[in-house]
């Protein structure tokens, strides 16, 4: 007996100090109204999946570096390499979906309860700017991974932000940190998405918690507060609700991280307009709302409009005077749901139907230095072999060659593949070129004439030789780099560094080093043919 | 059991399953990155034949690829090696086994010494003086084609 009590003495040092125990008891015994049920528990699914953010974003600042050379890098490293890294990804992402579609439903609850009225006028205001912190969640992760789709789409959203009219340029101006998207526009949103958003959205939620106790929970259906018994405590009888809801939510996301992780695109490439931008789901609406607005009127779809439902929002429990809670006697508050939900429904399904078809790129074509520092494509790598095998007997890339015909310049360029091929059968030692050793040459000589000849002089040899393995073989067919090639595999530009043994041996038999790969085995190229392109491939992962 | 008390089993059930579940990605993702990850791979540091005076110490420097997360970096490092008179090598890695300090190589009084807390090291890397807790650490080693490389660091 003497061992237990003091046992309990730490504990009760505590409860006497800080009476948690006393004031967790009075939080769990807060009566609720009868009819208190299942309709409720979206706001503890909120904060649920408000705690998964927290945690798995703690978890992806450990390995994720804000800056354009390493953001998208680091989230391949993870996504890749790091085992449950991909999940991880998924996790947030997907809780990011769930709570802006867990949100939809809190906020239509609350409406249809007409939960807003006097004395919770200020619970719903804090709710509103809950709503907007999410978004602002949503619209600066968005970029966080660096692919193409976040900084074209950030580029968007960022260009609407400058149309507001007075500060909107300067608002803009602060947002991306200079003219053009970059590290600062990064830093920024990495800021405002890890620090300043979580500290705004805590301090907020506490107020809502705050004003949610201080005023009790709204008696659904019930015109008066008074009338309504409250004898049903919260502990357990709704908080078995509520922890039955959280659960299945987190059982929801977890799932779907696992069967649908996030997805990673190419890295930024702002020299790259082929992207044609696209939000997430969930402004998709307002996305489709900006096609009806156009010239002078666009402000009114990228301000006018939505600050006007911000503002419908926040004013609602001001607005609405109807002393009757019951739906059917508030057909101004239907009205107005049924056409928020059906323009919305209209113009996210408007937006999905209109979906372009992805603009396809120009293959192969002539190099903009702008594009990138180095060569990297198969066909036009591969091009410089063919190249140097066929061609450079007789021509010379730049004047300062002293070969006896021709030099390979502008103006001089060839027009057409027949008309190379014609001409190598004519004035050619070895006739036969196939089609794809066809379009190496004409891609290299694109190059060749334009005003950037020295990006090829520096690929060492057994690059070329691989290059042009890759693009006269099978690789192309599934595997792209730099914009080139099928999509069935994976995008070879951007990997995380490998050794040649074990490109080699990946080649030769997939399985044996990625178990589960989707790649085929190629068992029957030669020593120098695997070399080449183990060489080839950790080329194009060069710094 | 009553019906309340049925409810407050399962409130505490749920929430049990939901601490769980969300410990679940937590633990493993720090578990993975508790890992350690030791480098075993053979660098070459210096040709086998090169004018290294037999029994006598030498500073090293040499490159050695280091994966850092999703980078590769040529990191320089330092290492101490004597030639045996057998031809064999010793190679000692250049941080005191107290703590970490870069220590000398006396070649009067044949010994290392360390400059922090007056550690001081034989020519066999066992501990004569000061605080250090082990001998100091050496390199596995091997000479292939006329070039010695080293490998695994082994703690004694």
């Amino acid at each position: 007996m003497k061992i237990a009590r003091i046992l309990r003495m730490p504990g009760e040092w505590f409860e006497n100090r800080l009476g948690l125990k006393t004031s967790a008891q009075e939080f769990l015994q807060e009566p609720l109204p009868d009819k208190i049920g299942w309709a409720h528990v979206f706001g503890s699914m909120l904060l649920i999946l408000f705690l998964i953010q927290l945690v798995s974003g703690v978890l992806l600042s450990f390995v994720y570096s804000p800056s354009p050379e390493n953001a998208h890098a680091s989230l391949r490293y993870l996504s890749e390499e790091m085992k449950g890294g991909a999940w991880l990804r998924g996790i947030h992402r997907w809780a990011a979906y769930l709570t802006v579609a867990v949100l939809g439903l809190h906020l239509l609850r609350t409406f249809v309860y007409a939960a807003y009225r006097k004395p919770r006028e200020a619970t719903w205001i804090v709710g509103v700017l809950l709503l907007l912190c999410v978004l602002a969640f949503a619209q600066t992760g968005f970029l966080l991974p660096w692919d193409q789709m976040a900084y074209w789409g950030t580029e968007v959203t960022i260009r609407i932000i400058s149309t507001a009219p007075l500060l909107g340029p300067k608002i803009g101006l602060l947002l991306r940190g200079g003219t053009t998207i970059g590290s600062f526009t990064l830093s920024r949103f990495y800021s405002l998405h890890t620090v300043i958003l979580p500290l705004i959205t805590v301090l907020l939620i506490l107020a809502h918690l705050f004003l949610i106790r201080r005023y009790g929970v709204t008696a659904p259906w019930s015109n008066t507060e008074e009338s309504v018994p409250r004898n049903t405590p919260f502990y357990p009888f709704q908080t078995v609700r509520d922890s039955a809801a959280m659960l299945v939510i987190v059982v929801i996301v977890f799932f779907l991280a696992a069967l649908l992780p996030a997805e990673l695109g190419n890295p930024a490439d702002p020299s790259d307009n082929s992207i044609v931008p696209r939000p997430d789901w969930y402004f998709l609406f307002l996305f489709q709302l900006l096609h009806y607005f156009q010239g002078k009127w666009e402000v009114i779809g990228t301000f006018v409009l939505p600050n006007l439902g911000i503002l419908l929002l926040l004013l609602i429990p001001f607005i609405d005077r109807n002393p009757s809670r019951k739906l059917s006697r508030r057909p101004v508050a239907i009205i107005l749901l049924v056409f928020a939900i059906c323009s919305w429904g209209f113009l996210t399904y408007a937006a999905v139907v209109q979906r372009p078809e992805e603009k396809t790129k120009q293959s192969p074509r002539g190099l903009a230095v702008s594009r990138s520092e180095r060569v990297k494509r198969p066909s036009e790598v591969g091009g410089i072999y063919v190249l140097k095998q066929r061609c450079l007997e007789c021509h010379a890339m730049t004047a300062a060659g002293n070969r006896p015909l021709q030099i390979l310049a502008r103006n001089q360029f060839p027009s057409g593949g027949s008309w190379l091929k014609d001409h190598l059968e004519k004035n050619g030692r070895d006739a036969s070129l196939s089609n794809e050793q066809v379009n190496e040459l004409m891609s290299v000589l694109q190059i060749v004439t334009d005003d950037h000849p020295h990006l090829l002089y520096t690929i060492p040899r057994p690059v070329r030789f691989g290059a042009h393995t890759f693009y006269t073989n099978f690789c192309i067919n599934c595997h792209t780099i730099d914009g080139q090639g099928g999509k069935k595999g994976p995008d070879l530009t951007i990997r995380p560094l490998r050794s040649k043994e074990w490109h080699i041996q990946h080649i030769r038999d997939p399985q044996s080093v990625t178990p589960g790969s989707k790649m085929q085995e190629f068992p029957d190229f030669s020593n120098a043919e695997y070399s080449a392109l183990a060489d080839y491939l950790l080329y194009l992962h060069l710094p | 059991m009553n019906r309340r008390n049925f409810l407050a089993k399962l409130t505490h059930f749920f929430s049990l399953a939901l601490g769980a579940l969300i410990a679940l990605p937590v633990f493993r993702f720090l578990l993975e990155s508790l890992k350690e990850q030791s480098d075993s791979s053979w660098v070459s540091i210096s040709s086998a034949d090169a004018n290294i005076a037999t029994d006598e110490f030498v500073q090293i420097s040499f490159k050695r690829l280091v994966q850092n997360g999703w980078t590769r970096q040529l990191v320089e490092e330092l290492v101490w090696v004597r030639k045996k008179a057998d031809g064999s090598f010793i190679v000692f890695n250049p941080h005191c086994t107290h703590l970490g300090c870069a220590f000398g190589w006396n070649s009067n009084s044949k010994e290392f010494q360390c400059p922090c807390h007056g550690g001081k090291f034989d020519r066999d890397g066992k501990r004569i003086a000061g605080p250090p807790p082990r001998p100091l650490d050496r390199y596995e080693t091997k000479v292939e084609n006329n070039v010695l490389k080293i490998g695994k660091l082994m703690k004694a």
